[in-house]
C-alpha cells in the first residue's frame, strides 16, 4: 500500500515536472513586442482554423457523405441534436471569419512590404495557405448537398477550369465523373475533411517555423529578430 | 543593470539587498522580467552593484537590459492573451451563429435541370474577371498568380518612390476586386 503510494506520488511528481518542464521552456521564449495590430490577425488566423477542427470533428459525428445521407444527417443535425445548430453555424461563420482574417494578413504583409528578403518562402507558403482557406469554403459549402451548395459548386468548378493547367485537371478530379453526383460529393468530403486540414496544417507549421527564424518584419528591412515571432 | 532576485527570497533579503543598494548611493525600481521579480539599478555608474553578486536575494545580475525587453514571455503572458482572444471570437461566433444561423436550402438534385449559377463572395472578384476578359481570361488568371509568387523575388530594391508605387498598386488591386466583386 505504502509502495503504491510512493509510485503514485512519483507518477504524479514525473508527470507535474515535465509539465513545469514545458511551461519553463515556454517562459523562455519570446514573443517580439512589434507583435501588435494587424499582426494578430495571425493568431486570429490560428485560434480559428483550430475552432473550425474543432467543430469540424463534432459535425463529422453525424455527418454521411452520400447524395441521400447528407442532406437528412445535416436536417437531423440542425434540428434535433442538441446545440447542433450551433456547431454547424459556428462552423460556417469561423470559416468566413478566417478567410476575411487571412485576406487582412495577407493585405498587412504586402502594404508592410513584409515579404522582402529573406521572407519570400514565408509570402510563398502564406500564398498557398490564402488558397488552402479559398478550397476550404469552395468545398465545404457543396457539402449539405442542398440546391444553392450544388448551384455554387457547379459555378467554382466552371471558374476553376479557368486556371491554367491545374485548373482543369482538379475540376475534373473533384467532379469525379462527367455529371455531378456521389463520386463528386465524396471527394469534395475528402478534400474538406482528410486533405486540406493536414496540408493546412503542415504548410503552417513550416510557416510558423519560418517566421520564428527570420523574426517578425520591421518594414520590409532585412534581417530581424531571430528567435522571437 | 538588472537585479534578478531568487525565486525563494523572502521579503527580508530583498529589504536587505535594496539597502546594500542605497549604501552603494544607487536606488531600485521594481521590473517585470516575465519570469520572476527584477530590480533595475538606477543611478550614476550603475555597475558598482556586481560587487552585490553573492548578496542571499541575487540569483543573476544582468549588465544589458536586452533580454528583458526582448519581448513577453509565451508563457504566461502570451497564452493569457492568446486565451482571451480566443474567448472573444468564440463569443462573436456564438453572436453571429445565433442571430443569423447557416441555412438549409432544399435538398439538391442531380437530375433536375440546373438553376442559375451561385457564386460566394470569394469567387465574384475572380468571376468577374473571366467575364471582362472573355478570352484573355485564362491568360490573365496565370499572369496574375504567377506574378503573386514570384513577387517577393521581383521586388528586390527598396526606395520610397518603390513604396508609394507599391501601395498605389495594391490600392488599386483592391479597388478593382471590389467593383468586380459587386458591380459584375
Amino acid at each position: 500500500m505504502a509502495g503504491e503510494t510512493r509510485r503514485m506520488r512519483r507518477t504524479l511528481f514525473g508527470a507535474r515536472s515535465r509539465i513545469h518542464a514545458f511551461l519553463s521552456a515556454l517562459g523562455r521564449v519570446r514573443v517580439s513586442p512589434a507583435y501588435r495590430g494587424l499582426r494578430w490577425t495571425s493568431a486570429i488566423i490560428l485560434i480559428l482554423f483550430l475552432i473550425e477542427l474543432a467543430t469540424g470533428i463534432l459535425l463529422s459525428l453525424y455527418y454521411y457523405p452520400e447524395p441521400d445521407g447528407a442532406y437528412e444527417t445535416l436536417r437531423f443535425l440542425q434540428g434535433t441534436v442538441s446545440g447542433g445548430w450551433l456547431m454547424r453555424s459556428a462552423h460556417a461563420w469561423a470559416g468566413e471569419l478566417l478567410l476575411v482574417a487571412v485576406l487582412l494578413h495577407l493585405g498587412h504583409v504586402y502594404f508592410r512590404r513584409a515579404y522582402a528578403h529573406p521572407r519570400e518562402y514565408e509570402w510563398v507558403v502564406g500564398g498557398l495557405l490564402l488558397l488552402a482557406t479559398l478550397a476550404f469554403r469552395f468545398t465545404g459549402r457543396l457539402l449539405p448537398w442542398d440546391d444553392l451548395g450544388l448551384r455554387t459548386a457547379r459555378a467554382g468548378l466552371d471558374l476553376l477550369n479557368t486556371v491554367p493547367l491545374l485548373g482543369p485537371l482538379l475540376s475534373t478530379w473533384l467532379r469525379g465523373g462527367d455529371d455531378m453526383g456521389a463520386n463528386t460529393l465524396s471527394r469534395f468530403f475528402t478534400t474538406h475533411v482528410l486533405i486540406l486540414p493536414w496540408f493546412v496544417a503542415a504548410a503552417t507549421a513550416f510557416h510558423f517555423y519560418l517566421v520564428r527564424r527570420h523574426g517578425l518584419s520591421h518594414g520590409g528591412q532585412a534581417g530581424g529578430q531571430g528567435g522571437t515571432a | 543593470m538588472i537585479l534578478l532576485l531568487k525565486h525563494g527570497a523572502s521579503e527580508g533579503t530583498v529589504r536587505d539587498l535594496k539597502d546594500a543598494v542605497q549604501a552603494l548611493g544607487l536606488s531600485t525600481q521594481p521590473l517585470d522580467d516575465g519570469r520572476g521579480r527584477a530590480l533595475e539599478v538606477v543611478g550614476a555608474d550603475p555597475s558598482r552593484v556586481l560587487g552585490l553578486r553573492g548578496h542571499a536575494a541575487v540569483e543573476e545580475i544582468l549588465t544589458r537590459r536586452t533580454p528583458l525587453a526582448g519581448g513577453e514571455p509565451v508563457w504566461p503572458h502570451f497564452t493569457l492573451r492568446l486565451s482571451i482572444l480566443s474567448l472573444l471570437l468564440l463569443a462573436l461566433l456564438s453572436i453571429l451563429a445565433g442571430y443569423f444561423p447557416a441555412g438549409l436550402g432544399d435538398a439538391a438534385s442531380v437530375t433536375a435541370p440546373p438553376g442559375p449559377p451561385a457564386v460566394e463572395w470569394y469567387l465574384r472578384p475572380m468571376l468577374g474577371l473571366r467575364d471582362l476578359l472573355g478570352p484573355f481570361a485564362r491568360v490573365a488568371t496565370a499572369l496574375f498568380w504567377i506574378l503573386f509568387f514570384a513577387w517577393p523575388f521581383l521586388d528586390r530594391r527598396d526606395t520610397p518612390l518603390r513604396r508609394m508605387l507599391l501601395k498605389v498598386m495594391g490600392g488599386a488591386l483592391i479597388a478593382l476586386l471590389l467593383v468586380l466583386a459587386f458591380v459584375a
